[in-house]
């Protein structure tokens, strides 16, 4: 490789380093993601992550607390979205955990599920829980895609 | 090409120490990245995944590019392989700097440290990313808006210890304790302080990272943010007490020192981290590094 061809690859390098954290600074406010990863210069900018997730089934008019990590089939998955909501926030939705619960629990016609991320409230300088509902009908029945 | 006139103001020292220091900060690049990994995971080997344990034995052979001249090329390529490893394995959690070790050891993969105009872009490059990184942590935290009223700091003290002990110096102790008596539960706080010297230290922290990076790039004024880099990295180590990250934060630090203390304090990182890695193993009393 010629050192010219070396200083062009270098000056695109520079260029996306310079430009990342503010891309990075764009996620994090439009999809939530995580400010402490993926490189945005952005440590220590807010507490550090902590997450809540409930998962409710729906079926016959009553509303029961699923525990995803409690059934084999779906911990895997149940883990994968714990950490892309830590990770990625809205970027990583539950669709693939709803449809896989439709599928363990047959007897549910919607399955919600909260996500909840504590942070502190700008105004009042309180802790507070920034809570995001997912509500997902049976493929087949009615309306098939999540409403917000 | 703009960064043509600009790499010989930022890398203006001469060939035989640019040169020195990119040879320096290869070694101690490679000591920092193969030390921590090996301390991180070694304790715990037996329960990694096969593509960790593999990557914990590689930290090792690290080493391997620095027992003869002839391998000498292939040192910046060995680094910068291992810590895009580091970050494939543990994506999406990768820890913050081994995201900046595998950007600094971009320029050392690319350029040849003994070529004389390929060692100005190399260490150019290496101390532009510097700067551009700390300057970001404090425009980050300035967009973020947590730090007027000292709030995420106000979280770190009442969630961790080690912080109590800096900012008692700065809030009476009856705030201190009335930070520690919160939980991580909705409605508990306010996380702040009216204590002038408290709200002074954390609008202080992301303007010191947004100004001491630039005055590095100056000549004149190179060796003053310098000193208020050093200062400020030993205040952030004595609250937030992430170790790892102060050592190889000095490592990239040196590189705009008057010499090449990476060379000169190659005894000193050795130690700390044979030190770490007995640390990590508990073979000495435990010290939290991160």
């Amino acid at each position: 490789m010629s050192t010219a061809l070396r200083k062009r690859v270098a000056s695109a390098f520079i260029l996306f380093v310079a430009v990342w954290p503010l891309v990075h600074y764009g996620l994090c406010r439009t999809f939530d993601i995580n400010p402490w990863k993926f490189n945005g210069f952005a440590m220590y900018t807010v507490p550090v992550r902590q997450i809540e997730l409930v998962y409710v089934g729906i079926g016959n008019g009553r509303e029961e607390r699923i525990e995803p990590f409690e059934h084999p089939a779906l911990a895997k998955e149940a883990k994968r979205f714990q950490q892309g909501v830590w990770t990625l926030g809205r970027l990583y939705p539950p669709h693939l955990l709803a449809n896989m619960i439709f599928d363990e629990f047959p007897q549910y016609d919607e399955v919600l599920v909260v996500t909840g991320v504590y942070r502190i409230n700008r105004e009042t300088k309180l802790m507070d829980l920034d809570q995001r509902h997912y509500r997902y009908t049976r493929p087949g029945r009615d309306a098939a895609h999540p409403e917000e | 090409m703009f960064l043509d006139r600009v790499m010989p103001r930022i890398a203006d020292d001469d060939p035989e120490l640019r040169t020195k220091r990119l040879r320096s900060f290869q070694a101690v690049l490679a000591l920092a990245v193969g030390a921590e990994w090996l301390a991180r995971s070694g304790p715990a080997i037996g329960d990694l995944t096969q593509t960790r344990q593999v990557l914990t034995v590689l930290a090792v052979f690290l080493v391997v590019p620095f027992l003869h001249r002839r391998l000498a090329p292939f040192r910046g390529l060995c680094i910068l392989l291992f810590t895009f490893a580091e970050i494939a394995v543990t994506f999406p959690r990768s820890a913050n700097h081994f995201w900046l070790a595998f950007l600094v050891s971009i320029p050392l993969a690319l350029f040849r440290p003994d070529d004389e105009e390929e060692s100005r872009w190399a260490l150019g490059t290496l101390r532009i990313v510097f700067v551009v990184c700390i300057f970001y942590t404090g425009l980050q935290k300035l967009l973020h808006g947590y730090y007027f009223r000292g709030e995420v700091l106000a979280f770190y003290i009442s969630q961790r210890e080690t912080y109590r002990p800096l900012f008692s110096l700065m809030m009476p102790t009856s705030e201190i304790e009335r930070l520690a008596s919160y939980s991580y539960v909705v409605g508990a706080g306010p996380f702040t302080s009216d204590a002038p010297l408290f709200l002074l230290a954390s609008n202080m922290s992301y303007a010191g990272e947004m100004l001491l990076p630039l005055l590095l790039l100056f000549r004149r004024t190179r060796l003053a943010g310098f000193a208020g880099l050093i200062l400020l990295i030993v205040s952030i180590e004595a609250a937030a007490r992430e170790i790892f990250f102060g050592v190889f934060f000095l490592m990239i630090l040196f590189l705009f020192a008057p010499s090449d203390w990476n060379r000169k304090a190659w005894p000193f990182f050795v130690a700390f981290y044979v030190w770490a890695i007995l640390n990590e193993f508990s073979i000495l009393p435990k010290v939290t590094m991160f």
